[in-house]
């Protein structure tokens, strides 16, 4: 867990935190059931789940206005999400439906980190570099499925792009416990 | 009748063009990998079950089970009657798993779960094994076009590689599961015809069939020797055969492959199932057309020929009408066709996804990839070409595409229950168990036992020194176990994941569903094996 020293060199000064910003969901209804019976779901239903997005460029540009890419994480998350696009938001989406705090912002010293584990597996983008300042909370929408065995199995699907995202399970269920 | 005509020519050589121009018709819309090797995840469960089917009634079984059931009857069912079992255990275990991670190639799990060398050994294993047997395969059916034909076997060898190999590379996975399906009606058609018309040339019909098969103890099936040198006993079928189908069904990419073109566990369970009904009767049907050849060679005082693998396209030109002659040699082309072209791709997909996109070229591009795909597959059918020319000096034909398989598949699937059964399990004891138990299965042919038992032996071994070897490095990262560990397991969140299952919205009823088949697979087991028993019992009575 950060303490406060680190978590404020990672959001933005003498900024209280916005609510987040809801990106656009992508997959309907209707593929969500797709892609979820191909992983053995038998029940689902759509979430939005809150996490933290830091922009990534050349070292002392300022992430703005085109960032390379966006990274998404939380303090819960083993790793990020990369997000190598402009953030697309959805203004018109509402509704509380399933609306899950996916944990505390990252250190910045922690989004370093996670953006380490991406270079390695991405050696092209080697000379980018996180963008502390632009520390933003967003809400990425999700469709999560159930697989009613043994145990009950929760399967998390992007409702952006439909893969499924095994590395936020543990901020989702620590949603579900909050 | 008597010879090969012009009619059966033409006859076998539409088919073969229908065939091609099927398969080549898929390759049209292909732009990805996930096209080529996966069918783009949408192919249905039924369409990739008689695919399954289709390649274990490959040539070797076509022409191969005829000779072997003319030869000791119905015995070498013992090797396929736990079929049943094996596809309940891949439905319940690795199914589920393989499906959930994404993968084309299922040695990628592997690297995920114990790092890159388990995945490149295991991956260079299947190149080794498969590249090989589909030499095999590609030997036997040409072999029959020369006694047919009389056709040079190497030429024969040449041009159905080039068939093969032509529509894979167009078509992919895809062109390789539909020309099975179609294949799949072919090669049963031909079989159910030499039968109907093998008992029309009986005097008594099936009354002489049984009655000859009973007088010479052709229908012996069960034999409960626990001697472990016996080698086709329902001990070594049951413990042996088991391992040995569970890790071809389930580690052999060149059959798992095809489960993961469905859409859904679902679907992909569905395609095991129809093995799992179908499989022990198909191989019951070619071994039964053996009593029927050893019946009608009694009767007419007949020798049979010196390679066995002979006896059943002889039969057919020598004694079935023109046109059917042809239809029937077309069987046994669809059989060798259709385990020809799932090897190739699979054999492609291996190549590709394991080596050369890992750690020769791995940020290019898609197309690149399809690209590279197709040359790869080029490659093994010029490979298994070149190895076909030698197959003949491997003895009885289908004894040695199993052997070959046997040297691996119990140490092979032994990694993989490592991977998924236990947490503590890690790459450096894979490798090892890996190793040592191929050596263990090595060592175990050399002890005269049955050669089934060797699959049990090479599983054991693996799985015991690699559990031992784990234990000497540090346990796996939450990481490396992310596929094949339930995160959510603890009471409080079970509760809560329950509760919240209950109030969403429904996709369909899997998990229940699933328990059936299985239950369904194993009370199927029982039925073969008390209906095997009892035409044993009558026959032993008579």
């Amino acid at each position: 867990m950060a303490n406060a020293a680190e978590r404020a060199a990672a959001t933005p000064a003498n900024e209280s935190v916005a609510a987040p910003e809801r990106l656009a969901r992508r997959l309907d209804e209707s593929g969500a059931r797709q892609r979820l019976a191909r992983f053995g779901a038998a029940r689902f239903e759509p979430a939005w789940l809150s996490l933290w997005a830091v922009a990534i460029g050349r070292s002392g540009e300022t992430a703005q206005p085109a960032p390379a890419a966006w990274l998404l994480a939380s303090s819960l998350t083993p790793r990020a999400l990369l997000w190598p696009e402009a953030l697309a938001f959805d203004e018109a989406a509402c509704g509380d439906e399933n609306w899950l705090c996916g944990g505390d912002c990252p250190t910045a010293a922690s989004f370093e980190t996670l953006w380490l584990w991406e270079r390695l597996a991405r050696p092209r983008r080697w000379g980018l570099r996180v963008q502390p300042a632009t520390c933003r909370p967003v809400a990425l929408p999700l469709w999560l499925g159930y697989h009613d065995g043994r145990h009950t199995r929760l399967i998390v699907l992007s409702g952006v792009s439909g893969e499924p995202l095994a590395s936020l399970k543990p901020a989702v269920l620590a949603g579900f416990s909050r | 009748m008597g010879d090969f005509t012009l009619v059966d020519t033409l006859v076998l050589i539409v088919y073969v063009a229908g065939i091609a121009w099927l398969g080549a018709r898929f390759g049209k819309d292909q732009e990805s990998t996930q096209d080529y090797f996966l069918g783009g995840r949408k192919i249905p469960g039924w369409a990739i079950g008689l695919s399954v089917m289709a390649t274990q009634a490959s040539a070797i079984t076509f022409i191969g089970a005829p000779g072997w059931g003319f030869d000791g009857g119905l015995e070498r069912l013992a090797t396929f009657i736990n079929v049943p079992l094996a596809m309940a255990v891949l439905i319940v275990v690795l199914v589920p798993i393989f499906h959930r991670a994404g993968i084309y190639s299922i040695y990628e799990l592997l690297e995920r779960r114990f790092g890159p060398l388990t995945r490149s050994l295991a991956a260079l294993l299947f190149l080794i094994a498969r590249g090989l047997a589909t030499g095999v395969v590609l030997y036997a059916p040409a072999l029959v076009l020369a006694v047919v034909t009389g056709w040079n076997v190497n030429v024969t060898i040449v041009l159905m590689a080039v068939i093969a190999v032509s529509y894979t590379v167009l078509g992919g996975i895809s062109a390789v599961i539909w020309t099975d399906v179609v294949q799949m009606f072919v090669l049963w058609l031909g079989a159910i015809l030499s039968m109907v018309l093998m008992v029309t040339s009986l005097p008594g019909g099936w009354s002489d069939v049984f009655a000859y098969g009973a007088a010479n103890g052709l229908f012996d099936t069960l034999d409960f020797s626990l001697d472990p040198t016996v080698t086709y006993s329902i001990w070594a079928g049951l413990i042996g055969g088991v391992v040995m189908h569970v890790a071809y069904f389930g580690t052999d990419q060149s059959q798992i492959q095809r489960v993961l073109t469905s859409p859904s566990i679902a679907e992909g369970q569905r395609s095991l199932l129809i093995g799992g009904y179908l499989l022990v009767p198909q191989m019951l049907l070619f071994l039964f057309i053996g009593v029927m050849l050893a019946t009608y060679y009694q009767q007419h005082g007949l020798i049979a020929p010196e390679n066995l693998n002979e006896l059943f396209p002889r039969y057919v030109v020598e004694a079935f009408p023109v046109g059917i002659t042809g239809l029937v040699i077309a069987g046994v082309f669809a059989a060798a066709m259709s385990s020809l072209d799932s090897a190739l791709n699979s054999l492609s997909a291996v190549t590709i996804r394991d080596f050369y996109a890992r750690y020769v070229k791995p940020d290019a591009s898609e197309r690149h990839y399809l690209r590279a795909s197709r040359w790869a597959t080029v490659f093994w059918g010029l490979y298994a070409t070149a190895f076909a020319f030698f197959a003949g000096n491997l003895g009885p034909v289908i004894e040695a595409v199993n052997r070959i398989g046997s040297w691996f598949y119990g140490a092979l699937l032994g990694v993989f229950l490592l991977a998924v059964m236990t947490h503590r399990s890690n790459g450096r004891g894979a490798v090892a168990g890996m190793i040592v138990g191929m050596a263990a299965v090595w060592a175990a042919s050399q002890l005269g036992i049955s050669w089934l038992y060797q699959n049990a032996v090479g599983l054991i071994v693996s799985v015991g020194v690699g559990y031992a070897v784990s234990l000497t490095a540090p346990a796996p990262s939450r990481e490396q176990l992310s596929d094949v560990v339930i995160d959510e397991t603890a009471p409080d969140m079970q509760a809560l994941l329950k509760g919240r299952s209950a109030d969403a919205r429904i996709i369909g009823d899997d998990a229940r569903v699933t328990r059936r088949r299985c239950i369904g697979l194993i009370v199927w087991f029982f039925v073969s094996l008390a209906a095997l028993g009892a035409l044993q019992l009558w026959a032993n009575a008579q």
